[in-house]
């Protein structure tokens, strides 16, 4: 039996009543680990990028260190024990790197991998970083896998950070992908999260985690996130998103668009936080479910928490199967019900697959899609 | 110029005023929580066995429950230094001249006798820890509606239905202050409607808690039989002390097939109360529950009325504002289980935050495997009149059938700039042109209320607005 | 034969009865204008026709190109050729303009599009309707204005070339210059493929520029009058009081 470490993950910003099991939850994270690939020094980097290999996440400076994730310290202090080296890339001052960074990742066959990054964007600087995570295909579901990513980003002053990640596992893993940035004045940061779920499950598979907060300390500051999810077979995806707002006229927009089918279940927490003297401040979290079998479970916690009087937050969340409006209009230009059926499914991944900005993982996203969903 | 008048005009003394219990006309028992002390509850009382048997094992209840980690901070309650049970001297009265003087005063001062004879099927009046009067209009009780005091009811023929119901809805093992209520309830109101009997006009019971660091524990149990129709209306007041007061109050309603029943509330305890209610409804195939909650006072509130929609085609509608003022954290919402095929759910709530006071919307909605077709509508609007002030928002929704249909939208945001200057720009003054936003606001709950109790709300938003 | 022939049609929208023993006939290439006051019944009949299950077919046949309708879903009566242009058309979040109307022309023709002519047929008809070719790309009807809604209503109408469009209040909530390109687009479908028109609409702007074979007045989901285009006059002039006795 290997050892473990239980983690208290994805807590809600404001707990609510216990009987709902939403407040929080708890991820058993492995002991010993292999860290990120050795392939990444030699990732392709545009001018001004520079990609450093850290001996320990403490050997951080505390401006990285310190950045608040979305499924909390617990990860960090499971991980603080390890000998854990991290990746740091940082955009050096005024860099515009036109191309994206592709830093594929595959979760091997019964391999317990963690990596650890950190982004650092200097004043006026642009970048774009695609993690794809793949695991092997075929026999994997036979044994047991785990794979846990943690990301920080730091944006200074002006700065623009585009991060997405794309997960495409063979069979489910237990997985967890973390995330924290820090946003200074007028800096943004744009997520895109797609998790592309298997009807298979590995041995032992625990659920997916992700966890996000944008701490939008600088005055405009911004984050927008677009979440696509398919959970199918027994998954099992808990998630908790946080934009914190603390200063004048930061902006946050979160979109959700999921699909759950076979027994799959989903936790989904959205928190819009308003601090005090966020003034100005607009948040807006949209959520939207397809359920498309009758063993499903889902949770929505939409939450919104509010200091300031001048912010404008909304939330909205659709829960539900395809509507008969839909169909009708899509029937009546010729589309058959099953097709028109399995359009609308693979749309709402296809468009937030479309924000991939690099367009051979975005053809095999949309080709995944295809093939797999519908 | 206009505003100012008519704030004047409501006189917070309307409520605040309380009489003296230093006389001898009072019986209060010792503060506190022992075994001692809810058994000698037991004995005013007069109860059965089995009352007795369960409020010492909801005391033992509440002994061993945690408080919950969520919500408001109750650190402010000592239940050492709250008397359990505060009782007047007197029987209680059907005729209302037979009611004592000074209580007889604070309820006409509340205008509670004048809104019987105008527009309520029967009232009942409780002032502290007992019923005061009792009364129902002759030819409703004639259609065969009971409209009693709890005790009497747990002697009289309706003592097994009332052994099957008491707190069945909400066991004692629900939280901690279901368990105290059910150690130490006292007064509150039993309604029957027979089966098919609509009550055309409301029953309304109002809730005075005068007595200064005690508790107020009524239990409130409703059974609306096959077919029938009901509208139950429910006040609270209290005057203010420096000291902490606690409505631990419990609700159970049953509403049968084909029911409706609408449950209407204006809270406006005093601020120094703990307002910890805890209110539920059963609701059978194609019963109808309705509730329209306005909760204006209060130090901190626990309020989420929840209703379980067991029958097919059941629904609950849910409409409620709560207003947080200075010194207030108001925690409040909805809660509902839906179990039967093609429910539905509606929940509108509205929050107003002002001068440095706590609203939060909680809710849950959860949709159970066999809840087919099952359809929900909530929407939270909330409003933030200053920076001192929060507004958070908390809901959940459970899903577990694939084809249900629920919608959920929520807003915060502050009065629009244009909005006021619209209405100044037709001359009307700033502070007036916000009060006038806000019971607009208001609107969507007022308009449920009958018009008496719209006209009060307004009252109690204007008296808020002007910083009263 | 005629393209559409209607015979005493009778429906029910949640168990209420809409229509009453409704008769009508459109050959192919005719163009058909169904006038009548609000909530007379109109769309009831577009919806109808192109099969919307929930409106209940309580009596009567509807036989389209030799092929009764009545059991038929929507998509089986496109493709034998009927098209509804939808007075609030539905947005589709994740499928462009530009991929929807390709997919539905190979679900009704089984055949593959070849994407080279479909782009040059988008743009062109995009270009007569004064459509911006960014619309192209974009989710389908999603934050489009109500006019740019009925535009797309109108291009998918041109490049799908059904034998019979239904367009239910397409001149609806639209300016002066839109109803104008809408006309043409219209039009261009009347002459293109000799394609037949039952109009709905209560006013009669869009009328202006089309030629008209005959007019139907539909009052209380009755029709209570057909004649020839002059009826639009007559409407124009006193309204259709006349019609509610």
């Amino acid at each position: 039996m290997e050892k473990s470490r239980l983690a208290v993950v994805n807590a809600l910003p404001a707990p609510t009543y216990r009987f709902l099991k939403v407040n929080e939850s708890g991820l058993s994270i492995p002991e010993s680990v292999t860290t990120y690939p050795d392939t990444w020094d030699q990732a392709a980097l545009p001018q001004g990028i520079d990609l450093r290999r850290i001996a320990r996440f403490d050997d951080l400076p505390e401006a990285c260190r310190l950045i608040e994730t979305g499924m909390g310290s617990g990860i960090d202090r499971a991980l603080s024990e390890q000998e854990i080296s991290c990746v740091m890339l940082t955009a050096a001052k005024g860099t515009r790197a036109d191309e994206p960074i592709v830093l594929p990742v595959t979760a091997a066959c019964g391999s317990t991998t963690i990596a650890e990054m950190v982004i650092c964007a200097e004043e006026n600087s642009e970048i774009t970083v695609i993690l794809d995570m793949t695991g092997d295909d075929g026999g994997c579901a036979a044994v047991k896998s785990f794979f846990g990513l943690s990301t920080r980003i730091r944006a200074e002053k002006n700065a623009q950070v585009r991060l997405i990640h794309v997960q495409r596992f063979g069979a489910s893993i237990t997985s967890f992908d973390d995330i924290g940035a820090w946003c200074d004045e007028r800096a943004s940061f744009a997520l895109t999260t797609l998790l592309l779920g298997s009807r298979r499950a590995a041995r032992g598979y625990e659920g997916s985690f992700i966890g996000a907060r944008a701490t939008l300390a600088g005055e405009e500051a911004s984050f927008t996130g677009r979440t696509g999810y398919y959970c199918a077979g027994q998954m099992s995806l808990d998630m908790n998103f946080v934009a914190d707002h603390r200063e004048k006229k930061t902006n946050s927009e979160m979109i959700f668009r999921g699909v759950l089918d076979d027994h799959a279940a989903k936790t989904w927490r959205g928190t819009l936080d308003f601090k005090s003297g966020a003034a100005g401040s607009v948040g807006d979290e949209q959520e939207d479910t397809l359920m498309l079998s009758p063993d499903i479970r889902n949770s929505s916690v939409p939450v919104i928490l509010c200091g300031e009087e001048d912010v404008d937050g909304r939330h909205g969340a659709t829960i539900g199967q395809i509507s008969e409006e839909i169909l009708f209009y899509m029937r009546s230009r010729g589309y058959t019900e099953e097709e028109a059926r399995r359009l609308i499914v693979q749309a709402r991944l296809k468009s937030i697959a479309r924000e991939i900005p690099e367009n051979r993982l975005r053809w095999e996203v949309e080709q995944w899609i295809e093939k797999e969903i519908g | 110029m206009a505003e100012k008048q008519q704030v004047a005009d409501v006189d917070r003394s309307l409520y605040d005023f309380r009489d003296d219990e230093t006389g001898n006309e009072f019986y209060r028992i010792e503060e506190g929580l022992t075994r001692e002390i809810v058994l000698q509850v037991s004995g005013e009382k007069k109860d059965p066995d089995w009352m007795r048997e369960f409020r010492l094992k909801c005391l033992d209840i509440y002994d061993r429950t945690e408080m919950v980690p969520w919500g408001p901070s109750i650190d402010g309650l000592d239940m050492d230094r709250i008397a359990t049970y505060v009782r007047h001297k007197s029987e209680m009265k059907t005729d209302w001249e037979d009611v004592p003087e000074d209580i007889k005063n604070t309820f006409e001062r509340l205008g509670i006798p004048q809104a019987e004879r105008e527009s309520l099927a029967g009232v009942g009046a409780q002032y502290d820890s007992e019923l005061v009067y009792h009364n129902v209009r002759k030819e409703v009780a004639a259609a065969g509606v009971v409209y009693t005091d709890l005790e009497s009811a747990l002697q009289g023929e309706y003592a097994d239905m009332i052994r099957e119901h008491f707190m069945h809805l909400v066991p004692p093992t629900d939280h901690k202050f279901a368990a105290l209520h059910g150690a130490v309830w006292s007064g509150g109101s039993f309604v029957y409607v027979p089966k098919g009997v609509r009550v055309d006009i409301p029953l309304q019971s109002y809730f005075r808690l005068n007595a200064r660091g005690a508790g107020q524990f009524e239990h409130t149990l409703i059974i609306v039989d096959e077919g029938a129709d009901l509208h139950f209306i429910e006040g609270c007041s209290a005057p203010k002390y420096n000291v902490a007061n606690l409505h631990a109050g419990c609700v159970e309603l049953y509403v049968k097939k084909g029911a409706r029943l609408r449950y209407s509330t204006i809270e406006n305890w005093s601020k120094n109360m703990y307002n910890l209610n805890t209110k539920r409804a059963l609701v059978e195939e194609d019963g109808v529950m309705e509730w329209v909650s306005g909760s204006f006072g209060s130090a901190v509130s626990f309020l989420y009325p929840s209703t379980i929609l067991k029958g097919d085609r059941s629904r609950m509608d849910y409409t409620g504002i709560t207003f947080a003022g200075e010194g207030q954290n108001l925690d409040t919402g909805a809660k509902v289980v839906m179990q039967g095929q093609d429910t539905a759910c509606v929940i509108s709530s509205k929050s107003i935050s002002k001068s440095g006071g706590i609203g939060t919307y909680r809710s849950s909605v959860i949709i159970g495997k066999n809840a087919h077709h099952a359809r929900v509508s909530v929407s939270c609007d909330s409003l933030m009149l200053d920076s001192e002030s929060r507004a958070d928002t908390i809901p959940a929704m459970e899903v577990l059938t694939s084809d249900a249909d629920v919608g959920h939208e929520a807003k915060i945001g502050r009065i629009s700039d244009e909005a006021i200057f619209y209405l100044m720009s037709r001359g009307v003054p700033e502070a007036e042109a916000r009060a006038m936003i806000v019971s607009g606001f208001a609107d969507s709950v007022s308009k449920e209320l009958p018009l008496e109790y719209a006209v009060e709300m307004n009252n109690l938003i204007k008296l808020e607005m002007s910083g009263g | 034969m005629a393209l559409l022939e209607v015979r005493d049609l009778s429906v029910a929208v949640d168990e209420k009865q809409i229509l009453h023993h409704i008769d009508l006939t459109v050959g192919a290439g005719e163009t058909h204008v169904l006038m009548g006051p609000n909530g007379a019944g109109k769309s009831t009949l577009g919806y109808t026709l192109m099969g919307n299950p929930g409106y209940a077919l309580t009596d009567g046949t509807i036989t389209f190109d030799g092929q009764v309708l009545n059991d038929l879903s929507a998509d089986k009566r496109a493709k034998a050729g009927m098209f509804l242009s939808f007075q609030n058309p539905i947005e589709v979040p994740g499928v462009s303009l530009s991929s929807f109307i390709r997919n539905a022309l190979h679900e009704q023709t089984g055949q593959p599009v070849k994407l080279f002519s479909f782009q040059k047929k988008l743009a062109a008809a995009m270009e007569l309707l004064s459509m911006d070719e960014t619309y192209a790309d974009r989710d389908l009807n999603v934050g489009f204005s109500g006019g740019e809604k009925k535009k797309a209503e109108i291009l998918q109408m041109l490049l799908l070339q059904p034998k019979l469009a239904i367009l239910d209040e397409t001149d609806s909530g639209l300016d002066v210059d839109a109803v104008r390109t809408v006309s043409q687009g219209v039009q261009a479908y009347q002459e293109s493929k000799n394609g037949a028109l039952l109009i709905i609409t209560h006013s009669t702007r869009i009328l202006e520029a089309l030629h008209v074979d005959t007019v139907h007045v539909m009052v209380k989901g009755h029709i209570v009058m057909t004649g020839d285009a002059s009826l639009i006059d007559e409407i124009n002039a006193h309204g259709f009081e006349q019609f509610e006795a």
